[in-house]
C-alpha cells in the first residue's frame, strides 16, 4: 500500500512541472509589460504611459535565459538595487491582475469561497441522486424506468449549461419573481459586512448559521438554488452514465450469479454485493467530476451574475488580462492534480487489485 | 464488424433514426445556405450575419427578418442558417484533427511501448492535469492577444492547415480576418482535446499487440510500420465511432461556451453560442423578446442532441459489454 501512494505521490511534482512549464511559455509569449506584471506582482501604474521597455527589462531581467527565467517566476528574484525579493509563484506571487486591481492570488482567496460554496451546493445532492439513478436504471435495465432515465441524461447532456440557466431565469425570476440573480440580496449585504457578522469561511451560507442570522441563511440560498440547480443538470448525466454502465457490468459477473442462486433476496443482492463493487469504477472519475463542475461553474457564474472566480475568470478573459487567467487556471490545475492523487489513493484502498499493478 | 452491419443495427434503433434523421436536415439546412439564405451581394464574409438598419433593441420577426433581429440588427434567421455550416465546421474540423492526433500519439505509444509509451504517457497526463474549458479559455485568450497585437504571424501556419480541412481553403489564399478568430478558437479546443482518444486507441493496441494475426505478421518479417499501419490500427479504430460523435456534440458546446463569453468569434458571426450571448442583457424582459433565444437555442440542443445519440447508438451496437 505504502509502495502503491509513494508511486502516485512521485507523478505529482512531474506533473506539476510540466503544468508550470506550459503556463510559463504562454506567460513569455506575451511583451515585457505584460510580463513584468505576470513574474512579479509589480503594479506598474500609467500603463498607457510605458512606451519604452527597456527600463523594465533591466528592471526585472527580462532578457536572461528562458531556464533563468522560469526559476525567478518559481522562487522569485532578487531585485538589483533594493535587494528585496520579488515575485515567486511557490510563495503565492501569481502576479498582477489588471481586471481585480490587487494581486491575483488576492482575487483567489476574495472570489474562491463563493465558487467553493455553489460548488459544494451543487456537488453533494448531485454526487448522492445521480448515483441512485444510475443504479436504479441499471437494475431496471431496458425498462421504461431505464429508458427514461438515460433519455434525460443524453438530453441534460446536450443542453448548453447557458440556455439552461437562461430557461431557469426566464420561469423564476421573470416570470414567477421567486428567485434573483447575484449571491446576496442588497440588505442582506450591508449585514454581512458589517462588523457584527463574523466572516469565519466566507462562504455565506456557513457563515450565516455560525452567526446565528437564519435570515441571511435563508436569503443566501435563495440566490444559490438557481446556479446550483443549472450545475448540477450540467453535471449530473456523466455521473449517471457511469454509474449505470459499471453496475450494469458488475450485475453481469458470476459471483451475483452464485448470490442469487443461493436465494439471497434480490435487494441483498444489490446492495450488498453488487452495488459496493460498482462504486469503485465511480470513484475513478471523481477527477473529471470536478474538472466539470470547474468547467460549468464558469459559464453558470456569468449567467447568474454570481460574483465567484469563474465569473472573474470570464471577465479576464474577455479584457485579455491573460495574467489574471494564467493565475486562475494554475491554481485550478493545482486544485485537479491533488484531486486526482486524492482519488487515485482511495480507489487504491477500496479495490486491492490496483496496488500491484 | 463491417460498416454494412453497424449501419443495419443502426435503422433498428428507433433513437438513431431520429439523430440520423436531424443530422440529414441540419446538413441540407448547411449544404444549401447560400439558397435558404443568401447573403448579401456586398458582403465580405458570408459567415457574417446580416445586418439591418441601425437600431440598438432587438426587433420582432417581420417580413423583411423572419425570425426578427438581435441587438445591432443581425438577422437571426440567417444567423441559424449560416449557424449550422459553422456547427459542422466546428465539430467535423475538430473531430479530424483531435482523432488523428489521438490515433497517432495512442498507437504510436501502445505499440513501441518502453520508454516511448512512457514519455507520451507523462505528456498526455500533464495536458489533462488542465481543467478543459479552463485551459481553452486561456489559450483562446493568448492566440486573440496576439491576433490584437497584429502578431498573427505567429500562428498563421497552424491557421492555413486547418482552414484547408475546415473551409476548404487554398493555402496561398489570405484567411479574412473574422475567420482567423474562429480558427484560433479551433486549435485551442484541438490542443486539449486528443488525450481521451489517445488512452483508448492506446489501450486497444497493446490488446490487438499480442494477438495471434500480429505475431504471424511479425514472424513473416514484417516491418513495424507495416504492423503497425496494417494490421493493428484499422482493428483499433472502432471506438473511435463511438468516441467521435459524442466528441463533436461536446466540440460544439464548448465552442458555444467560448462565443457565449464572447472570445470564441467576433462580433456578427453567424455561430448559434454567439447569438445567444447577444441574448444576454435582454434576458430580463424575455417576454417581448421570446425569438432572440428560442431559435438559436433550440438549433444548438437539436444539433448536439443527435449527435449524442447517434454515438450512444452507436456505443449500443458495438460494445458488447452493454448488451
Amino acid at each position: 500500500m505504502l509502495n502503491y501512494i509513494l508511486r502516485r505521490l512521485m507523478i505529482v511534482p512531474l506533473l506539476l512541472l510540466g503544468v508550470t512549464l506550459l503556463i510559463f511559455s504562454i506567460i513569455s509569449l506575451m511583451n515585457p509589460l505584460d510580463r513584468a506584471q505576470a513574474l512579479f506582482p509589480a503594479k506598474l501604474e500609467n500603463r498607457m504611459r510605458v512606451r519604452d521597455y527597456s527600463g523594465l527589462v533591466e528592471k526585472y531581467g527580462l532578457d536572461d535565459p528562458v531556464y533563468l527565467q522560469y526559476w525567478h517566476w518559481m522562487v522569485g528574484r532578487e531585485d538589483p538595487e533594493t535587494g528585496e525579493i520579488q515575485g515567486g509563484v511557490l510563495y503565492g506571487n501569481l502576479g498582477w491582475s489588471q481586471v481585480g486591481r490587487t494581486g491575483v492570488l488576492e482575487v483567489i482567496g476574495k472570489r474562491g469561497p463563493a465558487t467553493l460554496e455553489l460548488i459544494l451546493w451543487s456537488a453533494i445532492p448531485m454526487t448522492v441522486l445521480s448515483v441512485w439513478m444510475g443504479v436504479k436504471a441499471a437494475v431496471n435495465h431496458n425498462k421504461p424506468v431505464d429508458h427514461f432515465l438515460r433519455i434525460s441524461a443524453i438530453t441534460g447532456w446536450s443542453i448548453p449549461n447557458f440556455v439552461f440557466g437562461f430557461l431557469m431565469i426566464m420561469l423564476f425570476t421573470v416570470e414567477l419573481g421567486w428567485f434573483s440573480p447575484g449571491r446576496i440580496g442588497l440588505d442582506f449585504k450591508t449585514v454581512v459586512q458589517s462588523d457584527e457578522f463574523v466572516n469565519y469561511t466566507q462562504m455565506y451560507t456557513v457563515d450565516a448559521l455560525l452567526n446565528g442570522r437564519f435570515d441571511v441563511f435563508v436569503d443566501v440560498l435563495k440566490h444559490l438554488i438557481l446556479p446550483l440547480v443549472t450545475l448540477a443538470v450540467a453535471n449530473w448525466a456523466f455521473l449517471f452514465r457511469v454509474t449505470r454502465f459499471s453496475m450494469l457490468e458488475v450485475l453481469n459477473q458470476d459471483y451475483i450469479m452464485v448470490a442469487r442462486s443461493k436465494g439471497l433476496p434480490e435487494e441483498q443482492v444489490i446492495r450488498g454485493h453488487a452495488f459496493p463493487n460498482a462504486l469503485n469504477s465511480v470513484i475513478t472519475v471523481g477527477g473529471l467530476t470536478v474538472v466539470g463542475f470547474f468547467n460549468n461553474a464558469v459559464i453558470t457564474e456569468v449567467v447568474f451574475n454570481y460574483p465567484g472566480l469563474g465569473a472573474f475568470l470570464a471577465e479576464s478573459a474577455t479584457s485579455l488580462d491573460l495574467v489574471s487567467v494564467a493565475g486562475v487556471t494554475l491554481v485550478s490545475s493545482f486544485i485537479l492534480i491533488m484531486t486526482n492523487l486524492f482519488v487515485d489513493v482511495l480507489y487504491g484502498i477500496v479495490d486491492p487489485r490496483v496496488r500491484l499493478d | 464488424m463491417t460498416f454494412g452491419l453497424i449501419l443495419k443495427n443502426l435503422i433498428k434503433k428507433p433513437t438513431a433514426i431520429f439523430s440520423l434523421t436531424l443530422l440529414l436536415i441540419f446538413g441540407a439546412v448547411a449544404v444549401f445556405a447560400p439558397v435558404i439564405a443568401p447573403p448579401s451581394e456586398t458582403a465580405m464574409d458570408e459567415q457574417m450575419m446580416l445586418q439591418g438598419s441601425f437600431n440598438r433593441s432587438p426587433q420582432p420577426p417581420s417580413e423583411e427578418h423572419v425570425w426578427g433581429t438581435t441587438v445591432e440588427q443581425y438577422d437571426i434567421f440567417y444567423g441559424v442558417v449560416w449557424g449550422t455550416r459553422t456547427a459542422f465546421q466546428i465539430g467535423i474540423g475538430i473531430a479530424f484533427f483531435t482523432s488523428l492526433i489521438g490515433l497517432i500519439i495512442g498507437s504510436v505509444s501502445g505499440y513501441f511501448g518502453g520508454w516511448i509509451d512512457e514519455l507520451l504517457m507523462r505528456v498526455t497526463e500533464i495536458f489533462q492535469a488542465f481543467p478543459f474549458f479552463l485551459i481553452v479559455i486561456i489559450l483562446t485568450s493568448v492566440l486573440q492577444y496576439f491576433y490584437e497585437r497584429g502578431e498573427e504571424g505567429i500562428m498563421l501556419a497552424s491557421t492555413k492547415i486547418l482552414a484547408f480541412v475546415t473551409f476548404g481553403q487554398d493555402f496561398f489564399e489570405t484567411i479574412p480576418p473574422s475567420r482567423l478568430v474562429f480558427l484560433v478558437s479551433m486549435i485551442a479546443i484541438i490542443m486539449f482535446g486528443w488525450m481521451e482518444i489517445a488512452r483508448v486507441i492506446r489501450g486497444n493496441i497493446l490488446v490487438i499487440k499480442s494477438s495471434e494475426y500480429a505475431l504471424a505478421a511479425r514472424t513473416i518479417g514484417a516491418k513495424n510500420s507495416r504492423i503497425l499501419f496494417r494490421h493493428l490500427v484499422p482493428n483499433a479504430l472502432f471506438p473511435l465511432f463511438v468516441l467521435a460523435p459524442m466528441n463533436i456534440g461536446t466540440y460544439v458546446l464548448t465552442f458555444a461556451a467560448l462565443s457565449f463569453l464572447g472570445i470564441g468569434v467576433p462580433e456578427g458571426y453567424a455561430e448559434w453560442g454567439h447569438m445567444l450571448s447577444l441574448a444576454h442583457d435582454w434576458l430580463l424582459s424575455f417576454t417581448d423578446y421570446p425569438y432572440l433565444i428560442i431559435y438559436p437555442g433550440a438549433a444548438i440542443i437539436l444539433f448536439v442532441l443527435s449527435w449524442n445519440l447517434l454515438g450512444d447508438a452507436m456505443r449500443d451496437i458495438l460494445d458488447p459489454r452493454t448488451k
